[in-house]
């Protein structure tokens, strides 16, 4: 039977060592949680961190087995009933009459002459309510909690201020880096990131912006949206962009006017955007860096997958051209500047490079299509209609020689619309092209994935305006040649600053040498084709 | 067993009455009483160390009168034999014959005084190790035993060492305690001349019967000593070695020689007979501090660095025994 006094050592055994279980486990922590930090903040700094790398998930990891192994280390050192009773007899200032009490049990013991007056002392202690709170050594363990805690709530706000993507969630939506909303989609997780729907947002990223600027129309949806986005959930993104999609098909079978067509146009345009942004996380880059991808309603320059030859396509509607497509690739061309930069009088202002559903009206071509340019592989559905069956948006003619981009009328008819193509590039489906144009199609809130650095970025349009530092505000009838060497040295300028990002300016460089030398060869063939004046 | 706790109480008591009748002749000195009786109850010997004239010689006969003991003086000087002080055998007529015949000397006696012990030639110190050891004296191939109880309290001056012979560390481990004799205070000083300077001096008179010592003894044998005493004694007389892990970075730095078993034993002998002054059935860590530094001091010896530095053995104890408190104590 155990008495008052072994019960109450026992006592004190287990409260100590719980203590110094936990106490060990702070003191391991605090060190570890530092240390932890520190490595990832360096890692980070040095760029040595994977992309995407959950590094908030690492340094709570390392945090917890640090504790882990200091509570184990503690619990190698627990204390004994004799430790337990030596630490009470202190408390109670019982000199050490419970340790004395305790080793009267000992086995092996002869019994002695005062053993009933210890047992008896020892019993009475032990009942004293004293006993029961001896005044357990909470200011050690509070000593050893503060730094770690510490530690733990200053780490994870520096780990994630110093990198939002310590996260390590998939999905995140934030300014961009011009001050846009943006998607981000860390390329090492995508995978990851379709199978466990991850989808988060960056820190200081702004959800409801997102949400509020894919669902303009729908407050609901946009509410829905920023939900998913805040909460990670990728998959409920996505159906909330194809729910949304689909409504706006519904909608506009129902038969709406022009205005109100174009402002649903627009809206479904910057869904399917998005969506095609998440598919394209499947195919465009990796963590080694991608392709770039840089898509644009202005019109603009794209790698594709197949990497074809660059190539220009510029054409001039009356302005109501418009598409729509659910495959990535895809391009549009509005009332293109192009026509008045050329002086092209082809017909046809808008061609689809890849199939797609879209439909296309033709704009009516206001210049004489020029353009010297060949375009080997170059092809157009006939009678506008593309392989997927969408209506084709080309159509324009225009005498220019001899290229498939410049067919002065396009088989549906449609449109009249001007083309003019400096080059031929080639128009299959993924070829690269450079287009140009601008005109209410060019809309620089629009999203635009670009894969850079295993990162693939969704984010408005902001860089398309650099179209601007080249034709913007030219002279219709200026001549090429001239207009296209003032518009290289005015493209140096952004260059020589930094101003523009890095992919473009090899882009820039290699545009304006590519359309000197066609212009040189477009000069070689002057003289054959009245169609051409202006041109080289 | 239910009669034991008056008895330990008596037993207490007894021994506070005692340590009252002594305190009654001498003027201050607190500790040196008190472990003076605790010596007296572990039947250990003390080594007193003090200035002449501060009442070494009147506290050892105080104690002897108090307990109704034999006492015996020896005044030790460079000339004192061995014989002088074991007693000697001599021919004697009696009858009508002569007869060998042992004439004890001063050392058969209950409580001993060996005064200015460090006088005496080594020859005539060591006389006394068999005695203090062995509580007997072998002469002439004949070992006889003391009286019980025997202790020896001894005394030197620690200013006065041209001509003196220090003790051996043979027998100076054999002293339980040695007890530093200070001077008395102010206070003290003008008690002490009321006292003396009076007509009638203050005498001890006898409190305890001659059986009652054995008891108290016996008694002190059996009070508890837990396991975590015994280890801190054990640890602290380790804690004096310089070889040991236990030991401070002063001991292994400065001290030649620790303590000894000899030097657990009165540890831990000293706990429990002060706890039984106290009325405790067990020892306790408070003990063992209290009587650290009497029971310990002697027997670390200072090595040349040390000495050179300054050193007591008092200080190079206590840190020893600070070095284990964190151990313990958690």
């Amino acid at each position: 039977m155990r008495t008052e006094a072994q019960r109450a050592v026992s006592r004190a055994r287990r409260s100590l060592n719980a203590i110094a279980l936990l106490s060990g486990g702070l003191l391991w922590l605090a060190p570890a949680a530092v240390a932890a930090g520190l490595l990832l903040l360096v890692l980070e700094a040095a760029g040595r961190m994977p992309p995407g790398s959950p590094a908030l998930a690492v340094w709570g990891m390392a945090s917890a087995l640090a504790f882990c192994g200091g509570a184990l280390a503690a619990l190698r050192r627990r204390l004994d009933d004799r430790a337990a009773a030596a630490w009470l007899d202190e408390r109670l200032m019982t000199r050490e009459l419970l340790s004395a009490a305790l080793g009267l049990s000992r086995p092996g013991r002869r019994p002695g002459r005062f053993d009933e007056e210890v047992a008896e002392r020892a019993e009475a202690a032990a009942a004293a309510p004293a006993a029961r709170h001896p005044g357990w050594p909470f200011a050690a363990l509070l000593r050893r909690a503060l730094p770690a805690a510490a530690a733990c709530l200053a780490l994870p706000a520096i780990l994630v201020w110093a990198d939002p993507s310590a996260l390590g969630n998939a999905f995140r939506a934030g300014g961009s880096e011009g001050g846009g909303d943006r998607l981000e989609v860390a390329a090492g997780q995508r995978s990851a990131a379709r199978q466990d729907g991850a989808l988060a947002l960056a820190s200081g990223a702004d959800a409801a912006a997102v949400a509020r600027f894919l669902f303009a129309e729908d407050p609901a949806g946009a509410e829905a949206a920023e939900r998913a986005l805040r909460e990670g959930r990728a998959e409920e993104f996505r159906n909330l962009l194809e729910r949304a999609v689909r409504d706006l098909d519904s909608r506009l079978s129902r038969g709406v006017n022009d205005d109100e067509r174009e402002r649903l146009l627009e809206e479904k345009r910057r869904l399917e955007e998005a969506l095609a942004a998440m598919d394209e996380s499947t195919w465009s880059g990796g963590s080694s860096g991608g392709s770039s991808l840089e898509r644009s309603s202005s019109g603009s320059s794209r790698a594709g997958p197949e990497g074809g030859p660059a190539g220009q396509v510029s054409g001039e509607g009356d302005s109501s051209a418009d598409s729509s497509s659910r495959s990535p690739p895809q391009r549009r061309t509005g009332k293109g500047e192009a026509a008045q930069v050329d002086g092209g009088s082809g017909k046809g202002g808008s061609r689809q490079d890849t199939p797609g559903d879209g439909d296309g009206k033709a704009g009516k071509g206001a210049a004489p299509g020029t353009g010297p340019g060949s375009s080997p592989g170059g092809e157009l559905p006939p009678g506008g209609k593309d392989p997927s069956g969408g209506k084709g948006p080309s159509g324009g003619s225009g005498p220019g020689p001899g290229s498939p981009d410049q067919a002065g009328k396009g088989p549906d008819g449609e449109g009249e619309g001007s083309g003019s193509g400096p080059a031929g590039g080639g128009n299959r489906p993924g070829d690269a092209g450079a287009a140009s144009g601008s005109g209410e199609a060019r809309d620089r809130g629009k999203l635009s994935p670009s894969a850079s650095g295993g990162i693939l970025t969704v984010a408005p349009d902001r860089a398309a305006s650099f179209f601007d530092y080249v034709l913007k505000g030219r002279d219709p009838g200026a001549a090429l040649p001239g207009l296209a060497r003032q518009a290289a040295r005015a493209a140096e300028a952004p260059i020589a600053n930094e101003g523009l990002p890095l992919e473009y300016e090899d882009f820039l460089r290699s545009y304006f040498l590519a359309l000197a030398r066609q212009l040189q060869e477009g000069a070689a063939a002057q003289g054959a084709s009245p169609a051409t004046k202006g041109a080289p | 067993m239910k009669d034991e706790q008056p008895r330990l109480g008596e037993l207490s008591d007894a021994l506070a009455r005692a340590r009252a009748e002594v305190a009654r002749v001498i003027v201050g000195q607190d500790e040196a009483i008190d472990l003076a009786m605790v010596a007296l109850v572990c039947e250990g010997h003390v080594l007193f160390e003090g200035v002449p004239g501060i009442g070494k010689t009147l506290l050892a006969r105080s104690l002897s009168r108090t307990l109704s003991l034999g006492f015996s003086r020896i005044q030790f000087t460079p000339d004192l034999l061995p014989a002088d002080v074991l007693g000697t055998t001599i021919i004697s007529q009696s009858g009508g014959g002569l007869d060998l015949r042992f004439e004890a000397g001063p050392v058969f006696s209950n409580i001993v005084l060996a005064d200015e012990i460090n006088r005496a030639s080594p020859k005539t110190q060591s006389a006394l190790l068999e005695a203090m050891q062995e509580r007997s004296v072998t002469l002439r191939g004949e070992s006889r035993a003391l009286p019980r109880p025997f202790m020896v309290l001894a005394t030197q001056n620690p200013i006065e060492m041209e001509g003196t012979y220090p003790l051996p560390e043979a027998q100076i481990d054999r002293f339980l305690f040695k007890v530093l004799v200070g001077q008395p205070n102010r206070e003290e000083l003008c008690e002490i001349l009321d006292r003396t300077l009076g007509q009638e001096l203050p005498e001890a008179t006898p409190v305890l019967g001659p059986t009652e010592l054995p008891a108290l003894q016996a008694a002190a044998r059996d009070i508890v000593v837990p396991e975590v005493v015994r280890d801190r004694a054990a640890r602290a007389v380790l804690a004096t070695q310089p070889g040991r892990p236990e030991a401070p970075e002063s001991v292994r730095k400065w001290v030649r020689y620790g303590a000894g078993p000899r030097g657990a034993q009165a540890l831990v002998m000293a706990a429990k007979a002060r706890a039984l002054m106290e009325g405790r059935p067990n020892a306790a860590l408070e003990d063992l501090e209290r009587c650290l530094l009497p029971a310990l001091r002697h027997r670390v010896a200072l090595n040349y660095e040390g000495l050179s530095e300054g050193l007591t053995p008092d200080r190079l104890v206590e840190e020893a025994w600070a070095s284990l408190s964190g151990a313990v104590r958690r």
